[in-house]
């Protein structure tokens, strides 16, 4: 129904791109280039892989389902982070985010449990549900817009890949 | 005249609103059916009749003309009532009709048959409030024709124009058509039919409105039972004419609307899919959840690759969904990658990594494999190394694999190491592959080339 959400914006390159060039480079300043302990690795590819996604996800701004739900899932998270070093406001700010986890998961068990009836009459038995847990936010989601969602996750991740492919290109030759 | 108009009027607005006629299909089917429900309208609806003369109630017939009978009388009055009445139902045909001057053509056949045609073309153009008194008005071309049998035909005809999905009804709407030009000729030309017309075209609609609401609902799947309300098609709502074939519950429609969106989207989905050619809409959900994971394990891999590889070996194969894929082959050149520092050579970093795994065979072989998996690498018999390498060396983009794009660095780097193939042959079952770099037998000699 709407044909803009078929093409792989270029506009979307070049939005995630800088943003997504500017964080690993944030990243690189902070941490030493070769580090020993696997732990540091570890903390530092996710961290490269955060600051993809959440890069990825500011390129889509609130437009797409998808993109607000990797924004709450990463701003909590963040939240979390502070909240564990500073003890004070840990308890407040985790019912908070517990609670609205809470909600959302029992909006979302609402809905899902709605929208499974009708998975079940189009013909997609279980992997409607498959497909709302590997998509962010795809629980809320009814099939129509589970497969919009899902068809613009996919360009995403493809642009998104694309242009890790080619910074590795770059650096490597 | 008054309450007989009145009941004709409530009548007539019923059925206009019950009218879906698939004008086009007429139209198309018009033209060759002209000539046949005229003269024999029993030919092509036989067991739509059987239908509806087994659901409805025998009774219903000589009860419906009943209540028409105490107006015939006034109908025996001045014709010009009954012409007005009889406007009712033909308004805008009569006066279509009158535009082309057709009079007393009625009683000749071959006049009413290019009347007909006519009216048939203008039934088109005057629409539904037009075709809602033709229901009734078929019973004077029974009546004309003199065939008590075809009554029934006639109602059947109305009926069945009222429930145009059934298939074999555009023959008996071309009958209604017809009849109607008939009806309104004679109602026009002929005054001393009228009394006759009226009666029977009332009790004609009643009684079509009655078939049009079992047909109606028979054709919504429901058992009619010979329903003489006539109340479940006739709700004075604007109801949505249906294709052909199918059903206007508006649940239906909605789901209807809803399948068709779904397809659609999956049609847009499998252009993105490679391999979506699958035709079944499971297997091409299961081909999209695959790709998805697949898309997402790639980001983690690339983002992995920038440090370097890291021993996140009990992630992997369980987030790559069976399929281990082999992170790139950079181990020597990641710090490169990253920042663009030149830090130690690719030599020193591959030496290092040698050290590290000849160290971890001593004690374990599985933590062997798992740190050089962690790394990206793999061991490898020599002698294929080397025929990989002699195999992939020319192309600087050993595509295997079209979706793999970046295997170049590992070749530029590691031209003393060893080869970096894709082997995606070898290795991969998806196409993930960065490039694989792998250890040759100068580490060790072995033996397995880790991963299906």
């Amino acid at each position: 129904m709407n044909p803009s959400h078929l093409n792989p914006s270029s506009s979307l390159k070049s939005r995630f791109t800088p943003r997504f060039l500017r964080a690993l480079t944030k990243i690189n300043a902070q941490k030493p280039i070769s580090p020993s302990s696997p732990r540091e690795i570890f903390q530092r590819y996710r961290r490269i892989k955060v600051a993809a996604d959440k890069s990825m996800a500011y390129s889509v701004r609130s437009r797409r389902i998808w993109s607000r739900a990797m924004l709450w899932k990463l701003r909590s998270r963040s939240c979390r982070q502070l909240t564990s070093s500073r003890r004070r406001r840990s308890v407040k700010t985790s019912t908070i985010t517990s609670r609205k986890a809470t909600m959302k998961k029992t909006s979302h068990e609402k809905e899902n449990k709605a929208t499974t009836g009708e998975d079940h009459q189009v013909g997609f038995v279980g992997q409607a549900d498959e497909l709302r847990e590997i998509v962010p936010g795809g629980e809320a989601m009814d099939l129509c817009n589970l497969l919009d969602e899902t068809t613009h996750y996919i360009m995403c991740l493809t642009t998104q890949v694309q242009v890790m492919r080619k910074i590795v290109d770059f650096y490597s030759l | 005249m008054q309450p007989c108009s009145r009941e004709m009027q409530a009548m007539n607005s019923l059925l206009n609103q019950t009218q879906q006629i698939p004008l086009q299909d007429l139209q198309s089917n018009g033209h060759q059916q002209i000539q046949n429900p005229q003269f024999e309208p029993t030919s092509s609806h036989d067991d739509f009749l059987e239908q509806m003369l087994s659901t409805l109630p025998s009774c219903s017939w000589s009860d419906l003309k009943s209540p028409w009978d105490p107006p015939k009388s006034d109908e025996t009055g001045p014709s010009n009532p009954d012409n007005n009445v009889g406007f009712h139902y033909d308004e805008i045909l009569a006066s279509k009709l009158r535009q082309h001057q057709i009079n007393g053509g009625g009683g000749s056949s071959p006049a009413t048959a290019a009347m007909k045609m006519i009216m048939q073309q203008q039934m088109m153009l005057a629409g539904r409030t037009a075709a809602g008194g033709g229901g009734g008005l078929t019973m004077p071309l029974s009546l004309g024709s003199g065939a008590a049998g075809s009554h029934h035909n006639d109602i059947i005809d109305g009926s069945s124009f009222k429930s145009p999905n059934h298939q074999g009804g555009d023959g008996s709407v071309q009958a209604l058509y017809n009849g109607f030009g008939a009806e309104s000729l004679h109602g026009t030309s002929q005054p001393s039919n009228q009394p006759q017309h009226f009666h029977h075209p009332q009790g004609g609609t009643t009684q079509a409105q009655n078939f049009g609401a079992t047909a109606g609902t028979v054709m919504n799947q429901s058992q009619a039972g010979g329903s003489t309300t006539g109340g479940t098609p006739t709700q004075p709502k604007q109801r949505v004419r249906a294709r052909r074939g199918q059903a206007t519950d508006p649940h239906s429609i909605a789901e209807r609307l809803r399948r068709e969106r779904i397809a659609e989207r999956m049609k847009a989905l499998q252009e993105l899919v490679p391999n979506g050619n699958k035709t079944d809409k499971a297997s091409m959900l299961d081909e999209i959840i695959d790709y998805v994971k697949f898309l997402q394990l790639q980001v983690k891999v690339l983002s992995m690759s920038r440090l370097g590889g890291a021993p996140l070996v009990a992630d992997m194969p369980s987030e790559g969904g069976g399929d281990c894929i082999q992170t790139s082959g950079k181990g020597g050149s990641v710090p490169r990658n990253s920042n663009g520092n030149q830090t130690s050579s690719t030599n020193d970093s591959l030496t290092v990594t040698e050290h590290q795994v000849a160290k971890l065979m001593e004690q374990d072989m599985g933590s062997a494999m798992q740190y050089l998996q962690g790394k990206g690498l793999c061991l490898m018999p020599i002698s294929l190394a080397t025929a990989i390498s002699t195999a992939t060396c020319h192309s600087r983009n050993p595509m295997i694999n079209p979706n793999n794009s970046s295997s170049n660095h590992p070749l530029l780097q590691a031209s003393g190491e060893g080869p970096s193939s894709p082997s995606i042959s070898v290795l991969t079952v998806q196409s993930t592959t960065m490039g694989n770099g792998c250890v040759d037998g100068s580490v060790k000699d072995a033996a397995s080339v880790s991963k299906p």
